[in-house]
């Protein structure tokens, strides 16, 4: 009886607490499967792929002489110091660095820490192109003109190199973040783009990524080489730090990324090239800057790439004719006039202003009576035989007035013309030698011909093949006897797109015994 | 008399035996608890004043056993990447022993994306912004040297060079993913592809791609908290309240221009697990 009495009491001792528990709690939690946590401490941040400097800068041939010229007159977003890696690729080779600046008319100054490896003056950048072998643009602001567009294009045409390096991270405009304006938009798109068109490339307003297979980040894409071999052939991989994407029809994709790398305009991609040449091989549209700079310019075969833009610069043929005057001459000059043109007093006027012009590219200048090897030729005369000088009109093909019974000077391609108040320019350029030679009817003309080819004043200038008439006082001027292509719009100092006959090499003249 | 000593005896024994047993029972029913699911408020930016608010209640809940399951209310961009970890890390202790339900009222971006990965069951507004999965941060300057300002190391004045910086925040990414993918588990309906790209996706998307569990409301994911912790005539208290912290710090976590705007920028550098919509003003 005592025990169903303490059973009882137990029972009613748990009973309450046993009512609420099961009126609250309807089983016990159970975590399902262990909670499993990021292993924060194996996750190390991705390193670079670094390549050590094994192989020599040491140029492979001495290419001086060579002028690339930057681009700093289109509000270019970088400083000279980015381009160090570059700039010292092409020093190395030999090159000359020059830039061309916004307000020609004003001599440069300080231009930072790269100053030393340039050499500065004020010329425009029509000027520029008329010696240069590559024009470099980099990240500019504002648009080219129809005019250097046409100058650019005509610089090409004639076998200049043309480099224009984008970055989405320089493009111009922004958004204000963390109390500061970051460019983002697309302005250097816009402004290169016109530039671009004629050589079948164009930039997108975009820039490249990858979230799975990247170098540290997902706007750092790995690229693989593509065309051409002179550009890619020793490249295994390039990584560029956030790089707009190129377009090109006929062109080739030099750099391109894989299926997972995605242009940010369309969330999709699949071979979009970072770097694209045009068709002709002359001109390299390259998306990045940033792998130009330390330490990025070490990662993967980054420097290799860089040394072959080098190259890429360095390895045009510039064809140089007439319009390039008077940055014709590549050695030092030697002046040789005929006896019947005496050097006077205005003629070294008139000379004054070519030596400036040949000086500021390191060539001297200095009258001879017997032309030397190793030098470049400036030969003035007189519309009349010259023993001094004939022998280097003599592959103009020109007939001179003095053998004419009408008095009329005929020149290839011009027709007869009545040399009054006409000037003539002819180059003969050859392995050894460019002969720059310049023919007038009387001193005061040929003077004042000397004195606009030293200036560069060549807008009264008409060119064709190996020949130029130029306007150099009044006169009865000349009446084609047939329609010729004049090369440029005779009319304006720009000259036209279309490019005038190359100038073939004719055989040396030899000189008088 | 005799009758009258056996009544006595009678009463005795239902007092001693019946009375007494169930009046100790009663009281010892008392020491039952009433469950509780606590919620637990986040309608800020995760920082250092937030952080502290919600690892106490986090504390508080993992140390009071009436406390059977943990709401997380949140509508939040996401902040500082130490205090999310830090959170993180307290959610994952205290899922040790209790359920913890994610309700994403507004959005839960970035770093609140982040916790939310963290908890059992995620319950999402139809329009809540989900996702933004990834690190900012400003860079610091390239390293400088001083006239007037000495330090004993190049990158004592700058922390890290840009390029390490990056890659830092890299790491952090990764463990973001990590965090998505082992949280979410076979629920999740997308890959690293999508995840990476930073995108934020609305309530009923991200419940296609498996990013939350269920479109609900608040009701809807305390009762989940409940049926995970299989309780039943649960109270909802708000766990600030129980845990006794004092009314919360307004600090100024974002920047605000001199014209007295408020951006959605932080006011100092560093890494951020934060979704900084786009912002017209300044």
């Amino acid at each position: 009886m005592r025990r169903y009495r303490v059973l009882a009491a137990a029972s009613l001792l748990i009973l309450p607490a046993l009512l609420r528990g099961l009126w609250y709690y309807r089983g016990f939690y159970q975590p399902g499967e262990p909670i499993a946590l990021p292993s924060f401490t194996e996750i190390e941040p991705p390193q670079p792929p670094l390549t050590p400097e094994t192989e020599s800068d040491a140029p492979a041939q001495d290419l001086s002489g060579k002028v690339v010229v930057i681009d700093r007159a289109h509000s270019n977003q970088f400083q000279l110091p980015e381009l160090d890696t570059l700039t010292r690729a092409l020093l190395t080779r030999g090159a000359t660095l020059q830039e061309v600046n916004t307000g020609d008319e004003f001599e440069s100054t300080s231009f930072g820490s790269s100053d030393a490896l340039f050499s500065f003056s004020s010329r425009s950048l029509q000027t520029r192109l008329k010696y240069a072998s590559a024009y470099v643009v980099v990240a500019p602001q504002s648009t080219f003109s129809e005019a250097e567009i046409q100058h650019v294009a005509r610089f090409v045409s004639r076998g200049g190199r043309l480099l224009v390096v984008l970055d989405p991270t320089r493009g111009g405009g922004g958004i204000d973040i963390f109390g500061f304006v970051l460019s983002g938009s697309a302005q250097d798109v816009s402004s290169v783009n016109l530039l671009l068109e004629p050589h079948d490339l164009s930039f997108s307003n975009d820039y490249l990524y990858n979230v799975l297979e990247n170098e540290g980040n997902f706007r750092n894409v790995f690229l693989s080489p593509g065309e051409p071999a002179d550009l890619t052939g020793d490249l295994s991989q390039v990584v560029f730090y956030a790089a707009r994407s190129v377009a090109t029809r006929q062109g080739r994709a030099v750099l391109v990324g894989d299926d997972s790398t995605f242009s940010s305009r369309t969330d999709s991609g699949g071979g979009l090239a970072a770097a694209a040449a045009s068709p002709d091989g002359r001109v390299l549209a390259v998306g990045d800057l940033t792998f130009l700079t330390s330490p990025y310019d070490r990662v993967a075969d980054n420097s290799q790439f860089i040394r072959n833009l080098a190259a890429f610069l360095l390895g045009g043929d510039r064809e140089q004719d007439l319009t390039d005057l008077p940055y014709l001459f590549t050695r030092p000059v030697q002046v040789l006039t005929s006896t019947a043109f005496p050097v006077q007093s205005e003629t070294l006027r008139a000379l004054q202003s070519l030596q400036a012009s040949l000086t500021s590219r390191g060539l001297p200048m200095s009258l001879t009576a017997e032309p030397s090897e190793g030098h470049d030729l400036l030969v003035m005369a007189l519309y009349e035989p010259s023993d001094e000088t004939d022998p280097y009109l003599a592959p103009l093909d020109l007939t001179l007035p003095a053998d004419q019974a009408d008095g009329l000077l005929e020149v290839p391609g011009f027709g007869a013309l009545d040399p009054k108040g006409i000037g003539l320019l002819a180059a003969i350029q050859d392995p050894e030698r460019t002969t720059l030679v310049m023919l007038a009817e009387d001193e005061e003309s040929l003077t004042l011909l000397a004195e606009n080819v030293g200036q560069g004043f060549l807008s009264d200038c008409v060119f064709q093949g190996l020949h130029g008439l130029c306007k150099v006082g009044e006169g009865a001027g000349f009446q084609p006897e047939e329609s010729f292509d004049f090369g440029f719009d005779f009319n304006t100092e720009e000259p036209a797109i279309e490019i005038p006959a190359t100038i073939p090499a004719p055989p040396t003249p030899t000189p008088p015994p | 008399m005799q009758g009258q000593a056996q009544s006595s005896s009678g009463a005795k024994s239902v007092l001693l035996w019946v009375l007494l047993p169930l009046l100790a029972g009663l009281a010892l029913a008392t020491r039952v608890p009433r469950p509780v699911i606590g919620l637990i408020y986040l309608n800020d930016s995760i920082y250092a004043y937030t952080a502290r608010d919600m690892i106490s209640q986090l504390d508080y809940a993992r140390q009071h056993p009436e406390v059977r399951a943990v709401v997380l209310v949140m509508d939040s961009p996401g902040g500082t990447v130490v205090d999310t970890e830090a959170i993180y890390l307290e959610l994952a202790r205290l899922r040790q022993s209790k359920p913890v339900v994610t309700m994403a009222q507004g959005m839960i971006a970035s770093g609140a994306f982040y916790l939310s990965v963290g908890t059992d069951y995620v319950v999402a507004g139809p329009s809540a912004i989900i996702g933004n999965i990834g690190v900012i941060s400003q860079l610091p300057p390239p390293p400088e040297v001083y006239e007037d300002l000495a330090s004993t190391g190049p990158y004592k004045l700058f922390g890290s060079s840009r390029d390490a910086q990056l890659r830092s925040m890299e790491a952090i990414k990764q463990a973001f993913l990590q965090a998505v993918q082992l949280g979410r588990g076979d629920r999740l309906q997308i890959g690293p592809q999508r995840l990476l790209t930073g995108e934020i996706w609305l309530g009923t998307e991200a419940l296609r791609m498996g990013l939350v569990d269920e479109v609900g409301s608040v009701s809807q994911s305390v009762e989940r908290a409940a049926d995970l912790a299989r309780v039943a005539h649960y109270r909802v208290v708000d766990l600030r309240q129980l845990a006794e912290l004092p009314p919360s710090v307004t600090y100024y976590f974002f920047y605000e221009t001199p014209e007295g705007v408020l951006t959605p920028y932080p006011r100092q550098p560093g890494l951020y697990l934060l979704y900084v919509p786009p912002w017209e003003g300044g």
